[in-house]
């Protein structure tokens, strides 16, 4: 039997839906889209397993697509180092932490966006 | 038929068998060691290959001999003024004498581009110029490092009627240890010190804007740049260096505030010095040797300090043409300061001088040698000039903080042949029993010995009293006799560094290499090369003599290290320098 042309229009559109569905899927993908915030200013040792717990629940999540880690950002005074990549939970549990706090640098990045996470040890 | 074949049978087999026979006697003849290719190998390679042939003797000073020798009373002798060369007028020519003492870089009347200073006394000397009293003023200038010519001040061991070091750091040291210094001039001619960083780094870090030190110690302290520097005992730019890491780290760069020694000590502090000190290739004994470094292989050093002046210089030759520089710290001013114990007319000569070289003429001359007024200076950017109590507190701080927390240990290897009979030896005994001073607690050292054989004299152990004292046991018994084996002395003391280094992987290992002569015994540079490369022990050779150059050459470039050269006259500061850094 010979498909006819209105057969191959409805195939056509329709995978083309199931298509433009499946990206808009992998787009939207895990859930909320989140931007980390690490203080990395000096903290001590016990203090910092707290904040790298907190990292850990939070890369938990992203692994299990609940949401995604956009990116994360380690701060202290002396600068910023965007990670594109989200670093494992265990490398931020053994990351050194030196420095004062970059306050500023914080305050600045969560007023770009609101919807940043800020994971510090400092009061 | 059958004859022949079983002749031709029987001369086969002969020949086989004389094969392998002389095969089996050529690796029985081989003084090669089995295959190095790691760590563990050459451990391996060294304890069932090399030391069971070696011919190594054991000679330890027994504890109830070296208890007698006490560790407090070893004092560094101070610089003798007379190895530091005086330019431009003699005393007892008559006059006004006045001497100055000054920093290197423009007083070095061997090179073209650094004797400004010279040059200005030769033409004020020239000029004839008196005091009220109708007396000629002559001026000499004495050529002497900022660090060593404090020292003498603060010990009261020299008087000169004037000071001018690299920058005003040494003035405020010399004031806080009451040396009344008065200032003539803030600034003789301009400096700057910065990083010499290669462009492709420049350009990574320039892409969040321009690249300042704050940003290039983020980039270090972040583990993306190694680096390395002169020691900050010795060093006008380490010790701006230093000083400039911590007030920045204290977070003073806002208000301008004044870094406090307390400050030092704080944990927010000193985390940002670990940090930095865990990116530090190395420290040497002067800046040449970072140059040196820097030229060798620029992926393992990306980042060292220098003046401004010599910078302008070094870009001229091959391979630092594509470098950027980086300005920190406090302006180099080379600040000119007189004293009082100076006479009214000496006081009256030295500002005159000083006068006469701030005149357009002497500072258009100056301005040809390099030294610039950089937008950096001009914009007052730096920190402000702390007190001495703060500096010397700097420098406490990394003496301890220097090595993040890692044990060092070093065997110290030394000739002991023949030739080192009298002055070389005597001197270099005084040498290595003023230097242990400078030994952390906890740090590791041990020695052998090599002449005809090597001989093992002090185990590496922990650095206390009971060690100490050992130690100097140990250094005041070394005679000389015999030949040379050299490289069966350093596969000695590396068998020790290599087994400990089983213990603590962390462990910064050294080896301590001193030689007068040439290798005549035991094993050889080609034997011995493969176990020492896959070491992962630092040489720090130094060439005492007549030595082969090119061997130490290579074996100081198996791991970041120079040559050093060593003279009886030089070796008590070279040690100093050596275990005041790595130790």
């Amino acid at each position: 039997m010979k498909p006819t042309p209105n057969l191959i229009r409805t195939l056509g559109l329709g995978w083309l839906a199931y298509l433009l569905v499946g990206f808009a899927l992998s787009q939207t993908g895990g859930g909320n889209k989140i931007q980390v915030v690490i203080d990395r200013s000096y903290c001590a040792p016990t203090s910092w397993q707290q904040v790298a717990d907190e990292y850990a629940q939070l890369y938990r999540q992203h692994q299990q697509k609940q949401l995604t880690i956009e990116s994360v950002t380690l701060v202290n005074d002396l600068g910023e180092e965007i990670l594109r990549v989200p670093p494992s939970a265990e490398e931020i549990a053994g990351l050194n932490t030196f420095g004062l706090p970059g306050r500023d640098r914080i305050d600045a990045i969560v007023q770009a966006s609101p919807d940043a996470k800020v994971l510090s040890c400092q009061p | 038929m059958m004859k022949r074949l079983s002749r031709l049978h029987i001369r086969l087999v002969t020949g086989f068998v004389i094969g392998l026979c002389l095969v089996w006697i050529g690796g029985c003849l081989s003084v090669g060691t089995p295959q190095v290719d790691s760590a563990e190998s050459a451990l391996q390679a060294l304890e069932q290959s090399v030391l069971p042939q070696l011919n190594a003797e054991t000679q330890v000073v027994p504890d109830e001999v070296a208890v007698r020798y006490a560790v407090d009373t070893v004092e560094a002798p101070l610089p003798k003024l007379e190895d530091f060369p005086l330019y431009g007028a003699q005393p007892g020519e008559g006059g006004v004498y006045i001497e100055i003492f000054s920093s290197s870089e423009k007083a070095n009347f061997e090179r073209q581009n650094e004797r400004w200073l010279v040059e200005v006394a030769d033409a004020f000397n020239a000029s004839n110029a008196t005091v009220g009293s109708g007396q000629p003023i002559r001026v000499g200038i004495r050529k002497i490092a900022s660090g060593a010519a404090a020292r003498l001040l603060i010990a009261k061991a020299a008087q000169p009627v004037g000071y001018s070091p690299s920058n005003d750091l040494w003035v405020q040291m010399i004031k806080s240890q009451n040396v009344n210094a008065q200032v003539v001039a803030p600034r003789l001619v301009a400096n700057t010190a910065g990083w010499v960083i290669p462009a492709s780094v420049y350009q990574q870090l320039s892409a969040q804007g321009t690249v300042t030190f704050e940003q290039l110690l983020n980039a270090i302290a972040s583990g993306q740049i190694s680096v390395a520097y002169p020691n900050p005992y010795a060093s006008s730019t380490a010790l701006n260096l230093l000083y400039t890491l911590y007030w920045r780290a204290a977070g003073h760069q806002a208000a301008g505030g004044q870094l406090t020694a307390a400050e030092i000590a704080s944990p927010q502090v000193n985390s940002v010095f670990e940090q930095f000190q865990s990116q530090v290739l190395i420290t040497t004994p002067t800046t040449l040797d970072l140059q040196e470094l820097f030229l060798r292989d620029q992926s393992k050093l990306q980042a060292f300090p220098l003046e401004y002046q010599n910078y302008l210089a070094l870009k001229q030759l091959p391979g630092f043409e594509d470098t950027e520089f980086i300005p920190f710290g406090i302006p180099h001013n080379n600040p000119l300061v007189g004293f009082d114990w100076n006479t009214p007319e000496q006081k009256e000569a030295l500002q005159k001088f000083s006068t006469f070289a701030l005149s357009e003429p002497m500072q258009s001359l100056a301005q040809q040698q390099g030294f610039t007024v950089t937008d950096y200076v001009k914009n007052n950017e730096g920190p402000p000039i702390p007190s001495g109590e703060v500096l010397l507190a700097a420098q406490s701080n990394w003496k301890l903080q220097k090595d993040s927390g890692r044990t060092v240990y070093m065997t110290m290897v030394i000739d002991t042949s023949g030739s080192m009979e009298g002055e070389p030896l005597s001197a270099l005994k005084e040498g290595l029993r003023i230097a242990a001073q400078q030994i952390n607690p906890g740090n590791h050292i041990g020695l052998v010995t090599f002449d005809d054989k090597p001989v093992n004299r002090l185990p590496l152990g922990s650095f206390d009293k009971q060690q100490h004292q050992r130690f100097l046991a140990t250094v005041e018994q070394l005679q000389a006799n015999g030949g040379t084996a050299m490289y069966d002395g350093v596969m000695v003391g590396l068998g020790d560094l290599l087994k400990q280094q089983q213990q603590d992987p962390n462990g910064r290992y050294y080896l301590l290499l001193l030689t007068d002569g040439e290798v005549n015994r035991g094993y050889t540079f080609d034997a011995a090369k493969d176990i020492m490369a896959y070491s992962n022990v630092r040489f720090y050779p130094i060439a005492y003599g007549n030595v082969n150059e090119q061997e130490l050459d290579a074996i100081a470039s198996l791991r970041e290290s120079t040559v050093q050269v060593g003279t009886p006259e030089n070796v008590q500061d070279l040690f100093k320098n050596l275990f005041q850094i790595n130790l």
